[in-house]
């Protein structure tokens, strides 16, 4: 087993936004939490960069006057799938011969820093964001948050891993096969995966383009929607970006469907 | 696991209903072993052809097949996978959601490694087809194993059903009440009942007038996924006009300092997302703005300017738009 999970920060956006909103909490404080709780040299494979101080220091300044009110991210720190771009900073979808540096933000990476979220890093994924193991990296397999003999789940593993070991408050994944919601099951999250087009993919590193969407994960259900809020904005240079429509509204008395048929592949308690 | 899930939906007050789920495993193929892989290709054609050396061995042995897949195939798929999507969408017909696992089981590393491809694909089987069939989907852990691991169910429903997902998936959460990832703290204590969706996924609307159930605007309501959450009255504190003009013939509900009465009314949720469009089709003098209900809160309804009460009809005494319409 990793080590004792007590140990680690609550993240939970409800959590740091009441502490900001009083004034008990500063954004210096909530990363140095998650500083300390990185262990020394990534065992668990979660990160390909983490932003350094002075890379960081842009984003803490630009909160210091502003107004935690009218900013509904503020302080909050959030990870990036490496396919997804961070001004300044290299993205290598995990393949470093690949990798290149971006000028500008993926459009729903700026929409989240543009509403007070703070980057902490780039995190391992699958190659190419092909596979569903976490496994298929060169930057070393990302350990299971909570046993480390087990896979992490992919494409998305290391962002998963991040938010379940209280290294950021939510993160972003992408979602072709099942990325955005196969880690969030096995790493004990939340996991949206968005109707296709709602999030931008400007500044993202295709799959396949017909079928991709960045995903969400959150410690809870409340935290990802406040996520899904900032983040769905419609971007006309997306040529795949579709505008939201109105949804069916929920019911009190519903009706689900279960499949007839299950499959689980000889594992009993699943 | 799963079934635990199913049995909390059914205590929630959901009723399961068994659907075929071949279809949807068809369309979940599709997706590994159609032309799809070209366009992984297609995304890293030229870093792929000049420098394949550079891929992950496993990574390679998937996306560098891509370039056979024929043009004929891939229409062939899109012939297949739309007769496919027209079965799904019509067994999800009447249904809210479908709960699945979120993947079928959880493998160790060195299992992986030993079988990199073929386990990969095991992993898929409930994932593989949503965005194939253009559905949207939220995964919400579950509960864990004697070993301690995690498991998760998903929630899917076709395209745009993201909040009414959110909602359900998290009465599972609040349910089963699990620590958060794995740092063992707690989900914050907010009661969420049955008919109150959290704030940022439906709005309440109260509503007094011809928006009301059977009355000519209620479509305005329904169209947008609106439901009725219950009818009630408002506080005793509010005049009721009948406003000249129309149709359709519309009552102002304005809030008095003295003599005002209870006025029925009825309480309407909708999807955050539709509120803008439905804002922004408000005639004046009418608008939106908090109403007082007889039991004390405080919702957000339809209130009138003052100056629009002179010249017309106080209906006040007949205590709603409804007496006033049988009249």
């Amino acid at each position: 087993m990793n080590k004792p999970m007590n140990d680690l920060p609550n993240l939970s956006i409800s959590r740091l936004r009441a502490g900001y909103l009083d004034g008990s909490l500063t954004p210096a404080q909530v990363m140095a939490e998650v500083r300390a709780a990185m262990p020394a040299g990534d065992p668990d494979h979660i990160w390909i960069h983490v932003l350094s101080d002075a890379e960081l220091r842009p984003y803490l300044d630009r909160l210091a006057d502003a107004d935690p009110h009218a900013l509904p991210l503020y302080g909050i720190p959030f990870a990036i799938k490496d396919n997804i771009d961070l001004a300044g900073i290299p993205t290598t979808a995990a393949c470093a011969e690949y990798g290149y540096v971006p000028d500008t933000s993926a459009f729903v990476v700026q929409q989240l820093i543009d509403a007070g979220a703070i980057p902490v890093g780039k995190t391992n994924l699958d190659q190419f964001a092909t596979g569903l193991v976490g496994c298929r990296t060169p930057y070393g397999a990302t350990r299971n948050a909570f046993d480390a003999d087990y896979i992490s789940g992919g494409s998305s593993g290391g962002s998963a891993v991040a938010v379940a070991r209280g290294q950021a408050s939510f993160s972003l994944g992408t979602d072709t096969a099942g990325s955005g919601r196969v880690p969030a099951a096995f790493n004990n999250l939340v996991g949206i995966k968005p109707t296709r087009g709602l999030l931008s993919a400007s500044g993202v590193v295709p799959a396949c383009r017909t079928l991709d969407t960045i995903s969400i994960f959150a410690l809870d259900m409340a935290d990802a929607h406040a996520v899904m809020s900032v983040a769905g904005v419609y971007d006309a240079a997306d040529a795949y970006a579709r505008p939201g429509e109105p949804g069916p509204a929920p019911r009190a008395s519903f009706r689900f469907g279960v499949p007839a048929q299950l499959q689980f592949f000889g594992d009993a308690e699943a | 696991m799963y079934s635990e899930a199913v049995e909390r939906f059914v205590a929630m007050g959901g009723e399961a209903v068994s659907i075929d789920f071949e279809p949807f495993m068809a369309a979940a193929r599709l997706l590994y072993e159609g032309p799809w892989v070209a366009e992984r290709y297609a995304a890293i054609q030229a870093f792929i052809e000049e420098r394949p050396e550079a891929l992950f061995p496993v990574t390679r042995q998937i996306i560098e097949p891509g370039i056979q897949a024929s043009a004929v195939a891939a229409f062939n798929a899109q012939y297949k996978l739309a007769a496919y999507k027209r079965v799904c969408d019509g067994l999800l017909d009447g249904l809210d959601f479908v709960l699945t696992p979120t993947a079928p089981t959880l493998y160790t590393l060195a299992e992986v490694q030993a079988e990199p491809v073929k386990l990969n694909s095991n992993l898929g089987t409930y994932t593989n087809f949503m965005n194939l069939l253009d559905y949207a989907a939220v995964a919400v852990p579950a509960g864990f194993s004697d070993k301690g691991l995690p498991h998760g169910v998903t929630l899917f429903a076709p395209a745009f059903a993201d909040a009414a997902l959110a909602h359900y998936g998290d009465l599972l959460l609040r349910d089963i009440g699990l620590p958060l990832g794995a740092t063992g703290h707690r989900l914050p204590d907010v009661p969420v009942t049955a008919d109150t969706p959290p704030t940022e996924a439906a709005m309440r609307l109260v509503v007094c007038g011809a928006h009301m159930s059977g009355l000519p605007l209620n479509h305005q309501l329904t169209e947008r996924g609106g439901t009725l959450v219950r009818a009630t009255e408002s506080a005793a504190a509010y005049h009721l006009y009948a406003l000249p003009g129309g149709p359709p013939k519309r009552p102002g509900m304005v809030r008095v300092a003295q003599g005002g009465a209870a006025i029925a009314v009825e309480v309407w949720q909708l999807p955050a997302s539709t509120v803008g469009s439905f804002l922004a089709g408000i005639p004046a003098p009418l608008g939106l703005g908090k109403v007082e209900l007889a039991d004390g809160s405080w919702e957000t309804g339809f209130i009138c300017e003052g100056f629009a009460t002179e010249g017309a009809r106080d209906i006040t005494a007949l205590g709603g738009w409804r007496a006033y319409l049988a009249g």
